[in-house]
């Protein structure tokens, strides 16, 4: 499918889907979101649409879209305009560029990921204390230190700094 | 009638034992010395050995950079055979998930606990691979156990602040820990050099290596 014929739906929200049965071989472009569900091999170009990998969807393809949201598998490099979201049940091996990238908990990635430094937060200074407030913090349970609250490591090596330096 | 009085509820938190299964919070000192030789006026590089986690990606979107994630460690899990990754097929198997050296040189390697699972010949053909890809000038950062006995498979790390790490233990399997400690490394990492290390309350060791100079 060189050049899918001129989309009956203008609107927007309008979504295109290859079901789990089709398998495509060679380029997809277009101007509606796409739902992938079956095969493709060859590359997605949609750099104004939503692009969705299903669950049942592999795809071997570079793919182009505005929001990229994978919840099947891609072997190939994921260019997402304004963002890719790799689902738990995703599994991406592959090159990733976009203003924001979100892997969730339980996704699998192996690749690269260029990382743009986001315009709504600062950059902390690697030598000082504070938490970014980009970082997403999992519950967990506090290391537990009898005789005092866990902050800090402790010097070793007979030194009395916190580090050991050569 | 007597009552007698509930006794105090005295106990001391619990010890972080690395073999719980579960999510534990724990201060990082190497973390903030590492991200502090970033050069800021370019463009840095970080490779990353464990798998892709969410918060470990949101951390560095704060920083220039392109992350690399090599998802190394599930060679190295239960189950896997020494005879599967002896002689050549560990360097086939980490041709295979490391970047290719176009893709190089990293400014930091993030090997994690990973050093604890390999045998001393694997970290030495680890090592090569490793140096191979890492700046002249890059760190790398480990984190060895002084536990008698680790879990399974490697732990898996999430960045929380950059003065905190969440260590995930996956696995209710345990094994032996090599106890390895700095004369070991350099010893198996002839191509790096140990620039820092970190005794945490914790009972883990982070260590920030540097690449050795080439004479």
């Amino acid at each position: 499918m060189d050049k899918p014929a001129a989309p009956r739906h203008e609107s927007r929200g309008s979504r295109a889907a290859i079901g789990s049965s089709i398998q495509i071989k060679g380029d997809l472009s277009g101007e509606e979101d796409l739902l992938v569900e079956g095969r493709v091999e060859g590359k997605i170009n949609l750099k104004k649409n939503t692009v969705t990998i299903g669950k049942s969807g592999r795809v071997k393809a570079d793919v182009h879209g505005s929001s990229i949201h994978v919840d099947g598998q891609v072997r190939g490099n994921l260019y997402g305009e304004k963002e890719i979201i790799i689902r738990a049940s995703g599994n991406v091996e592959g090159n990733l560029v976009a203003p924001r990238v979100t892997l969730e908990n339980g996704s699998q990635f192996k690749g690269s990921i260029d990382m743009e430094p986001r315009k709504d937060t600062s950059r902390p200074a690697a030598t000082q204390a504070g938490a970014p407030a980009a970082a997403a913090k999992p519950e967990a349970k506090k290391e537990g230190v009898p005789g005092g609250p866990a902050q800090a490591g402790q010097a070793q090596k007979g030194s009395q700094n916190e580090s050991r330096r050569h | 009638m007597i009552q007698v009085p509930e006794p105090k509820s005295n106990q001391e938190p619990k010890r972080f034992d690395p073999t719980d299964p579960g999510t534990t919070e724990s201060p990082s000192l190497a973390l903030k010395y590492l991200l502090g030789h970033l050069d800021e006026t370019r463009w840095s590089k970080i490779l990353d050995l464990g798998p892709a986690v969410g918060a470990n990606v949101e951390f560095f979107t704060q920083y220039s950079c392109k992350l690399f994630i090599a998802d190394l460690f599930q060679a190295f899990g239960p189950g896997r055979s020494n005879l599967e990754l002896a002689g050549g097929a560990l360097s086939r198997r980490l041709q295979q998930d490391l970047p290719s050296r176009d893709q190089a040189p990293f400014d930091i390697i993030l090997a994690w606990d990973l050093l604890n699972y390999l045998e001393p010949e694997e970290m030495e053909t680890a090592g090569r691979h490793l140096a191979a890809l890492c700046n002249p000038k890059g760190l790398l950062f480990a984190l060895l156990s002084n536990h008698h006995r680790l879990p399974d498979r490697p732990i898996c790390f999430s960045i929380v602040d950059i003065d905190t790490l969440v260590y995930d233990n996956r696995s209710s399997a345990t094994r032996p820990s090599p106890h390895y400690r700095e004369p070991d490394l350099e010893r198996h990492l002839p191509a790096f050099v140990v620039e820092t290390s970190f005794l945490l309350r914790n009972g883990m060791q982070e260590y920030v290596l540097a690449r050795r100079s080439s004479p």
